[in-house]
């Protein structure tokens, strides 16, 4: 719907009429439309329309037809007093709350941005605009609803919501009105992963040394007997089996995690951040557990979605 | 933004100019009518499945055929009928190409225009009533067509409901600010352009030329040819002549006017002066020149002349309503002694032609000598004994005057006018034909009489030496109840008795009634009167200005108000059933005492309902907690649940005991 002229005609309102410039900084939440910050213009068929309703104003005046003239007043009577149904339709629409759950930068954002409708009319028509995208949704009286935008990303850290439209040309398409809002909200954007980044750096465990810590306190398998074990270690049960002496070997859980170590990646920023984030996801998504050493923080050891996405986070807003 | 059109909306689309058409049957020639309506048909045909662009190869031959049907039936694609007429059949063709939102709103705005176009044909209080309703339901088309998504047949009952609702809702708040425009809308004191008055084109009554045969169209008409309203005494029934154009020349076929006496005064006339009477005419538009005054009028009004045959005329077509006062007087002489050519004029008869009327004629004048009146009677009595009266009589022959002289012998009064005055010349009395209206029924409730083109009526007056022109209306020899009952009376005498005497007369009297205060309210306001309101409220300055600062200040009112009547209507309409519910119940509560406040959450609500209402607390808890929980909770937006009707129930059967 929004064709060029009409940005050129919002941009120079914007410049003109400081009662919209107002609405340009962030405003907390919630927002609540009223009359007053509601706008209306004519669509092109309203245009369109006005000129046919002109021309039935001229006609009925010049062959002094009556029935004619009080027709085309009755139209254009219902015409105006449709502007404020119009109007009424953003009129007491209150913006609740913006929410998305992150996603890493390069893939859209789904941003919900919650409505409620005050008293009034049903708003079966709503649009929701930012940029080239759109939603359609509906309010009924009295209720709440939620508007979807998949927002492009591509910065991490945290993003301001920015601007939205959100308008209306009903009921009759010849009007629309449309208020603008700038929440003041933001959302997080995790970095994006390294597209096609080493494996995760879990190695051989005795190669490395630094997944386990031995002995530690937790059971984790058999081994041949080593001279120096402890006695009470050795498993006599399956060195009765095996016929030689097995002992059963302790490990602790820290000493399991991976590390994924800022330092030792000899990369710079960003692709440090990225790798680090294509690891963490790994991780998480194998279910393993590890370690994120940051420039100034250590987190973990830990395992699963929750302290993935603390470490996403971390990372998503590194400096 | 493009969207395509689903079926169920084209369907809407299509309906509306099928109801934009059917306000328009009245005027658009049948068979254009017809054949538009099929075009209709066949759109909703091609989008039986899903809305399709018809190829070129199907919509430039319709094209061709709508424009061929037009011309062959109206004659011309140009002129007012014509062009309305190609204006309706391009938006319907139109249809056969849309498939776009757009499209859909440009059709919805083109009815709202072609319904205006209507009023050219027609001014009538239903008729206006109807295009009115079909505004409304362009209003209902364009809010059907903004909304969004694929529709199927109970989603598009919904959105009809609610878009006339709205729709409705809206253009009655619409009413006062129309009114209050309609009163301060400056009116033009000159037309900016020619009035759509095609010359050729008369649509009703009289004309200036009768051929027997031709007034029959006007018998079944029973719309009003114009109102009177006595101010002075009114004349008996056997007086109650209207006078029209008066016919001079024949023609062997037809009778036809002459310019001769239009810009001569009537000569010399005696009347009596108890006979004399002032009426105001209220007549209705015929795109003619002519009055249809009381014979015989002794004065004619301001912008009129009145002839030297008694026929009064004007300069314009009366194109739209007038209304004009007359004085008359009903029982007079014309004419004692004769303007000059007159008598000459009134005997003259085709060369050839009608040679047994001629050979009775002479027949009658060698009898009777010089008594011309004696002549009459013979006539007379002739059409007396011979003749009867019929609304259908048997075509007439090649000489139509010795065809129904001595063939048919059955006509109505066009047949005897024009046989007569035939007969009358024939045997040397100077004769003419005076056509006009004969009649009249008073409408008690308006006090005022109405005379319809049904009462359409066709004499003769011969000239006698020291006499002048006298009327003899040879129809009422044949069937005297033409004269008191009507037409239609005379040639079916118990059909007609309810029609025109009983209880239908009753209604439409009542009717007439309406239609004759839509007149003059509406359809005859013009400058004059508005300055004559406008001053009656104390506005006495006329100027563009004066009345444009009362549109604005009295519009502004009237917006404001009907913004604010329609908001408030709507206000309280929802399409959720279980919110309705809870408005009753909030409502039934506030009667109770506890009212609702802006912004109180329905859980405070209740809590302090139930507080205040102790023996109804259980009640309003439950019913509370479960609207919450519905409302707000998980299962919130389910509305085909069967826990959301049942609780909607619930609360519309709710009442606080006292």
């Amino acid at each position: 719907m929004p064709a060029t002229w009409r940005e050129d005609l919002m941009r120079f309102a914007e410049r003109r009429l400081p009662a919209l410039t107002r609405y340009r900084v962030a405003e907390p939440l919630p927002i609540r439309l009223h009359a007053r910050r509601v706008y209306i213009l004519p669509t092109r068929f309203g245009l369109v329309f006005a000129v046919l309703l002109v021309a039935m104003l001229i006609g009925a005046l010049n062959f002094n037809n009556n029935p004619a003239l009080l027709f085309a007043l009755l139209v254009a009577a219902t015409t105006m007093i449709s502007f404020h149904h119009n109007v009424g339709q953003l009129n007491r629409v209150e913006l609740r709350s913006v929410s998305a759950d992150p996603v890493h930068a390069g893939q859209p954002i789904r941003l919900r941005l919650h409505f409620h409708a005050g008293a009034g009319a049903d708003r079966p028509a709503l649009v929701l605009d930012q940029d080239a995208l759109s939603h359609r949704f509906a309010l009924t009286a009295e209720g709440d609803g939620e508007a979807v935008l998949d927002v492009p990303t591509t910065r991490r850290g945290y993003r301001g919501v920015g601007r939205f439209r959100l308008w209306t040309d009903y009921p009759f398409g010849i009007t629309w009105s449309w208020s603008v809002l700038h929440p003041d909200a933001r959302v997080l954007v995790y970095p994006a992963p390294e597209p096609n980044a080493p494996p995760l750096p879990t190695g051989d465990p005795r190669a490395q040394g630094s997944r386990l810590r031995f002995p530690g306190d937790d059971w984790h398998g058999l081994r041949e007997h080593r001279p120096g074990d402890p006695p009470k270690h050795i498993a006599w049960k399956p060195s009765a089996r095996q016929e030689r002496l097995l002992v059963k070997e302790f490990a602790d859980p820290q000493s399991q995690a991976v590390l994924l170590d800022w330092h030792v990646l000899p990369l710079h920023r960003e692709a440090r951040i990225s790798r680090l984030t294509r690891w963490v996801i790994e991780a998480r998504d194998r279910q393993m557990p590890f370690r994120l050493r940051l420039p100034d923080t250590e987190l973990g050891p830990g395992h699963g979605p929750l302290f993935a996405a603390q470490c996403l986070r971390e990372l998503a807003l590194l400096p | 933004m493009t969207a395509t059109l689903d079926r169920y909306r084209y369907a809407v689309v299509v309906a509306l100019n099928a109801l934009m058409l059917l306000g328009h049957v009245h005027w658009l020639p049948p068979a254009y009518a017809t054949w538009l309506f099929a075009l209709l048909g066949l759109s909703i045909w091609r989008a039986r499945h899903e809305v399709r662009t018809a190829p070129a190869w199907l919509r430039l031959p319709l094209l061709f055929a709508t424009i061929g049907l037009l011309v062959y039936t109206a004659g011309s694609p140009v002129g007012r009928e014509g062009g309305s007429a190609l204006l309706g059949g391009l938006i319907v063709l139109k249809l056969l190409e849309t498939t776009q939102r757009r499209d859909a709103r440009v059709i919805a705005a083109a009815a709202l225009f072609f319904c205006m176009i209507g009023f050219l044909f027609g001014q009538g209080l239903t008729l206006t009533l109807y295009l009115c309703a079909v505004a409304i339901l362009a209003f209902l088309a364009l809010h059907v067509v903004s909304l969004d998504g694929e529709r199927d047949w109970p989603t598009l009952r919904a959105d009809l409901r609610r878009g006339f609702s709205l729709s409705a809702c809206v253009a009655a708040a619409a009413i006062p600010l129309t009114i209050v425009a309609f009163v301060f809308f400056p009116r033009l004191s000159s037309p900016l352009w020619g009035a759509p008055w095609d010359a050729t084109q008369g649509k009703t009554g009289i004309s200036d030329r009768m051929r027997p045969g031709q007034l029959s169209s006007l018998w079944n008409d029973d719309t009003p040819a114009f109102r009177v309203t006595f101010s002075g005494p009114v004349p008996p029934p056997e007086a109650r002549y209207w006078r029209g154009p008066v016919m001079w020349q024949f023609d062997g076929q037809e009778w036809s006017r002459t310019d001769l006496y239009r810009g001569v005064s009537p000569g010399e006339i005696r009347y009596e002066r108890g006979s004399v009477t002032d009426y105001e005419v209220l007549m209705e538009p015929t795109e003619r020149n002519w009055w249809f005054p009381l014979d015989f009028a002794l004065q004619a009004p301001e912008g009129t002349r009145l002839g030297g045959d008694g026929q009064v005329t004007t300069f314009r077509p009366l194109i739209g309503p007038r209304k004009a006062t007359f004085r008359s007087a009903w029982r007079y002489q014309l004419d004692v002694q004769p303007a000059s050519g007159q008598r000459w004029a009134a005997t003259q008869l085709p060369r050839t032609g009608s040679p047994r009327a001629r050979e009775l004629a002479a027949a009658w004048r060698e009898r009777h000598g010089t008594d011309d009146q004696a002549v009459i009677d013979e006539a007379l009595g002739l059409f007396r004994r011979e003749f009867s009266y019929t609304l259908e009589p048997p075509p007439l022959g090649g000489d139509p005057v010795d065809d129904f002289l001595f063939n048919t012998k059955a006509g109505y009064c066009e047949y005897f006018a024009s046989s007569f005055a035939f007969l009358m010349r024939a045997a040397k009395i100077p004769a003419r034909v005076v056509t006009g209206y004969q009649g009249g029924v008073l409408n008690a409730a308006g006090g005022y009489w109405i005379v319809r083109q049904s009462d359409a009526h066709a004499w003769s007056e011969v000239w006698l030496e020291g006499r002048g022109w006298v009327r003899i209306d040879p129809t009422a020899a044949v069937a005297p109840e033409r004269i008191n009952r009507g037409s239609l009376a005379a040639a079916l005498p118990e059909a007609a008795s309810w029609y025109s005497e009983g209880w239908g007369a009753d209604w439409r009297n009542r009717f007439d009634l309406i239609a004759r205060y839509w007149r003059q309210a509406v359809i005859e306001f013009d400058a004059v009167r508005q300055r004559n309101l406008l001053q009656q409220v104390g506005l006495e300055d006329m100027s563009w200005q004066a009345l444009g600062s009362g549109l604005l200040i009295f519009g502004g009112i009237g917006l404001a108000l009907g913004a604010w009547l329609s908001l408030r209507g709507l206000g309280t309409r929802t399409s959720d059933p279980l919110l309705r519910a809870y408005r009753r119940f909030t409502d039934r509560l506030a009667r109770a005492g506890v009212a609702r406040e802006a912004g109180e959450g329905p859980v405070a609500f209740g809590e302090r309902a139930a507080t205040t209402l102790p023996r109804a607390a259980p009640a309003i808890l439950e019913l509370t907690r479960r609207f919450a929980e519905q409302r707000y909770g998980e299962s919130a937006g389910d509305a085909d649940s069967s826990h959301r009707r049942r609780l909607a129930q619930e609360l519309r059967a709710f009442r606080v005991r006292a």
